[in-house]
């Protein structure tokens, strides 16, 4: 039996990430949006008010916020648009220790651009495959019995479809916005009369443009939120999902043999199947968690066609 | 995790007091006219930048699940300073595109410190954000 990976921290200093490019580029496509907005304000309202013009710029860069916000997300390297870290396609074998359902009402719903993986399993893995758990990471998660585990995500079948209609639904909305904006705070400032406010008039035409942002985000915001959802509905009549239904099916204690990317996570360090591609459930253990390595030791033999290298 | 919350709480409120005072530059009121004080200016400017941070706090605790109570406190006390020291400098600038670049980079930076500042304390608004 290999000498076990120690739990928790591996090695000194910071994950190295890759660049966060998805957040200059949202940036950059807020920024262009609110260029445009100007120029645009400025043709369409700018020879009969300046005001006009700024109102619309205003509403625009509410608009934008939102559209950053969604592209952020939609761009974001999770195998819906851009592609996730590629690692290596590794099979290993064991027994499942738990299995965590990472989709949120509360995220889904209102914000449908954002959806994550549909969950993880943790697996404690057979001796064998330590190096998996252990190689080039930062960390190593375990159970209370302090048996190394490897966390195995399981992409959502919806997410994609979500994000998608997202951000067609944001790009639609935030044009709309940008022009309800404008009327709503058009209105607001008639209404109000900010030439009759003296030395307030400045807050006053601030809040006029305050409006005007607020109403056009909300607009376009919801403009993702329904686009998110009508993309999610489609992609969960079109798509099988048989590596998330084999997921659900998923007990403690179930014994499996799974294949999928191993990669090291960004954000903690720990290395990880990113994601599952495969889940081959081959029995079931016979006592509750917690379990140990010399447990999944004691499993049959699985079908993994390679043994992995040692550690060196 | 908390550097970059404070980032980019600096970098959204700033930006949108710099555009939004930019675009009232040189807007003035009154027979005859009167340019507003720097504490008009700085008020403005606190009402931008908290209304606009108040929303990123509100979306950063619902994606990405943080505790909400210090993520709000941080987002407040970046909005104020951001209000105060941009607003005057985003209405005095030629351009409101240029005001939006300029803020949004020393609003970031003025993020930064605040995480600095704020964050090093023993029970920290850096743990308690990095939940």
């Amino acid at each position: 039996m290999s000498t076990p990976p120690v739990c928790g921290a591996q090695q000194p200093g910071s994950v190295p990430g890759p660049f966060n490019w998805q957040g200059i580029a949202a940036l950059g496509a807020g920024a262009s949006l609110i260029g445009g907005g100007y120029a645009l304000g400025n043709a369409l309202f700018g020879a009969s008010t300046l005001l006009g013009a700024y109102v619309f710029t205003a509403g625009a860069a509410g608009a934008a916020a939102i559209f950053a916000l969604v592209f952020y997300y939609a761009f974001k390297a999770d195998g819906c648009i851009i592609s996730p870290t590629k690692g290596e396609t590794i099979c290993l074998s064991g027994i499942v220790q738990d299995s965590t359902d990472e989709s949120s009402t509360a995220v889904d719903v209102p914000a449908p651009y954002a959806m994550g993986p549909a969950g993880l399993f943790n697996l404690v893995v057979k001796s064998i495959y330590f190096r998996y758990v252990s190689m080039n990471s930062y960390w190593v998660y375990c159970n209370s019995l302090g048996t190394p585990l490897l966390p195995c995500v399981i992409k959502s079948k919806t997410a994609c479809g979500a994000k998608i209609g997202s951000l067609v639904g944001v790009t639609v909305g935030a044009i709309a916005g940008a022009f309800a904006g404008y009327f709503a705070a058009a209105a607001l400032g008639a209404a109000i009369g900010c030439a009759a406010s003296g030395p307030f008039y400045l807050l006053c035409l601030l809040i006029v443009l305050i409006v005007a942002a607020i109403v056009a985000a909300a607009v376009a915001i919801a403009g993702a939120i329904i686009g998110g959802w009508i993309g999610e509905g489609v992609a969960a009549a079109a798509n099988s999902d048989p590596v998330g239904d084999a997921w659900k099916g998923l007990s403690p204690g179930a014994i499996v043999t799974v294949q999928g990317n191993w990669i090291t996570d960004p954000d903690i360090g720990n290395n990880e199947l990113f994601y599952t591609t495969s889940i081959n459930r081959t029995g079931q253990y016979p006592t509750p968690p917690d379990f140990t390595t010399a447990d999944a030791d004691s499993t049959a033999a699985d079908d993994c066609p390679i043994a992995p290298q040692p550690i060196q | 995790m908390s550097t970059k919350l404070c980032l980019w709480f600096g970098l959204i409120s700033g930006a949108f007091v710099g555009l939004f005072l930019g675009l009232l530059h040189g807007v003035v009121c009154c027979t005859p006219p009167q340019a507003p004080t720097w504490a008009q200016l700085a008020l403005d400017g606190v009402i931008v930048a908290l209304v606009a941070v108040s929303i990123a706090a509100a979306l950063a605790c619902l994606l990405s699940r943080l505790a909400v109570l210090p993520v709000f406190i941080l987002a407040l006390l970046i909005g104020v300073l951001t209000g105060i020291l941009l607003g005057p400098l985003a209405y005095h600038l030629p351009h409101p595109l240029l005001a939006l670049l300029l803020s949004a980079i020393l609003g970031a930076f003025i993020g930064w410190l605040m995480c600095r500042v704020v964050c090093r304390e023993g029970r920290s608004l850096k743990v308690e954000a990095s939940r």
